[in-house]
């Protein structure tokens, strides 16, 4: 039976950065099986919404609850309901990109999601190789196949395609779409309304304008 | 022993990060050589001829005259040389598969203190090299009968600055390990990129070391 809780639910966002409001008082919900693709210009503030879901952007004002957890009260479980694909992509020094792989399935508890990780980051023998020296596609990759372990509600996906082949896309396309199929909820953000990657998939565009959702 | 003392790093990688650095020093300290010898003369004797005066400015203007022009004659050209040399120094090291994780790292449950320790003993020079002279350093200071004079109290804070020098410079790295793991469901220090018990314990040997050096000087 499906969790009828909403996978995200956000009231009152606010967000400034110094007399700048870059988010004013956003509300939105995303149900279980829900594509949101948020679009609008660069520097309006996509990313500093999707950071303030995912914890890493602090927010002014409002509440976020992720699969009925608030990030607030409750971080840890709003967090282990949450994957976050962020814009730049960090890789730690002196670390491989298996063990990148193994790490986050160590953190969610989950050894049987490196498998599916490995095999869906196709980075092959790369994977033993620091994941320091990795091309732009490499770390995008490797970042998107960190994201499968633990069973996740909400994917928070800053500009997933950018950066990758068409036939990296297609795999992201057919990867999110079967986390959908579970149940999860996918909230992405990207310039450009015809991007075929994102129509690919069952989304809903909404427009971030001044501040606003539209 | 050379992999275990190079930290992890292949042999072209030790010559990139290592020698190249000590070719640096033996350079500098071949330019300031002239200088030193001139102050030994001036020591020894109380004058200078003009020869000997040219060897200790020349060196010494020059450098000075080489730190003000640099930035502005090359500076641009400089920081855009760096993606080469990054290249270059990819190439230098060869393919970038680093050695297997060490056993007892392994063994750590915590995931985030097992990154934590890979990452220092993959990117700090010879860690289990520098924490061998400490231990030693220890032991030395623990079991010896004679009198722990000021000159081993130095000798103890070098083997720990040695060994927690480039420990502590792993610590400045956590904004960009709070990028990794803010979204994570981790601890509040954790998300943050920190760890405290992990420099707490890191700190230990070095201050526990130094501690038994001035205790047993403190009491003769």
């Amino acid at each position: 039976m499906q969790d009828d809780t909403p996978a995200l639910s956000l009231r009152g966002v606010t967000k400034r950065y110094v007399n700048r409001l870059v988010l004013d008082g956003l509300d939105l919900d995303l149900a279980r099986g829900e594509v949101v693709v948020v679009l609008a210009p660069n520097g309006t503030g996509k990313s500093t919404l999707l950071g303030c879901i995912a914890g890493t952007v602090v927010r002014d004002a409002g509440s976020i609850s992720i699969a009925g957890h608030s990030l607030t009260d409750d971080p840890i479980e709003a967090r282990r309901a949450l994957r976050y694909l962020p814009q730049e992509i960090v890789v730690p020094p002196g670390v491989t990109g298996a063990e990148l792989l193994a790490f986050h399935a160590d953190v969610f508890g989950d050894r049987a999601g490196f498998e599916l990780a490995v095999n869906a980051s196709a980075l092959g023998e790369a994977l033993d190789y620091l994941a320091t020296t990795y091309s732009v596609g490499m770390r995008k990759r490797l970042a998107l196949a960190c994201l499968l372990p633990g069973r996740a509600s909400l994917f928070v996906l800053d500009e997933p395609f950018a950066g990758l082949d068409r036939q990296a896309q297609r795999a992201v396309v057919s990867l999110l779409g079967a986390r959908l199929d579970d149940g999860a909820a996918i909230l992405m953000c990207g310039h450009d309304e015809h991007q075929p990657e994102a129509h690919s998939l069952p989304a809903k565009i909404v427009w971030l304008n001044g501040g606003k959702l539209a | 022993m050379l992999a275990s003392a190079g930290g992890g790093w292949t042999l072209p990688e030790t010559a990139v990060h290592l020698y190249a650095p000590a070719l640096a020093l033996a350079t500098a300290v071949a330019v300031s050589l002239p200088g030193q010898l001139a102050f030994a003369r001036i020591q020894e004797l109380g004058a200078l001829d003009g020869g000997h005066v040219a060897a200790l400015l020349v060196p010494t203007m020059s450098s000075i005259a080489v730190r003000i022009s640099s930035l502005r004659c090359y500076g641009r050209g400089m920081w855009e040389a760096v993606a080469f040399l990054n290249e270059a120094e990819r190439t230098l090291s060869g393919p970038p598969r680093p050695e297997a994780i060490p056993t007892w790292i392994s063994w750590m449950q915590n995931p985030v203190r097992k990154l934590f320790l890979l990452e220092i003993y993959r990117t700090t020079t010879v860690p289990m090299l520098r924490l061998a002279v400490l231990m030693a350093s220890g032991t030395w200071i623990v079991t010896t009968e004679h009198a722990v004079v000021p000159s081993s109290v130095i000798v103890a804070a070098a083997a720990g600055s040695l060994w927690l020098l480039p420990v502590l410079r792993f610590t400045k790295r956590s904004r960009e390990r709070a990028l990794l793991f803010g979204a994570l469901p981790l601890s509040f220090p954790q998300r943050n990129g920190r760890d405290p018990m992990m420099v707490i314990g890191l700190c230990t040997p070095a201050l526990a070391v130094l501690g038994f050096a001035l205790l047993r000087w403190s009491v003769g």
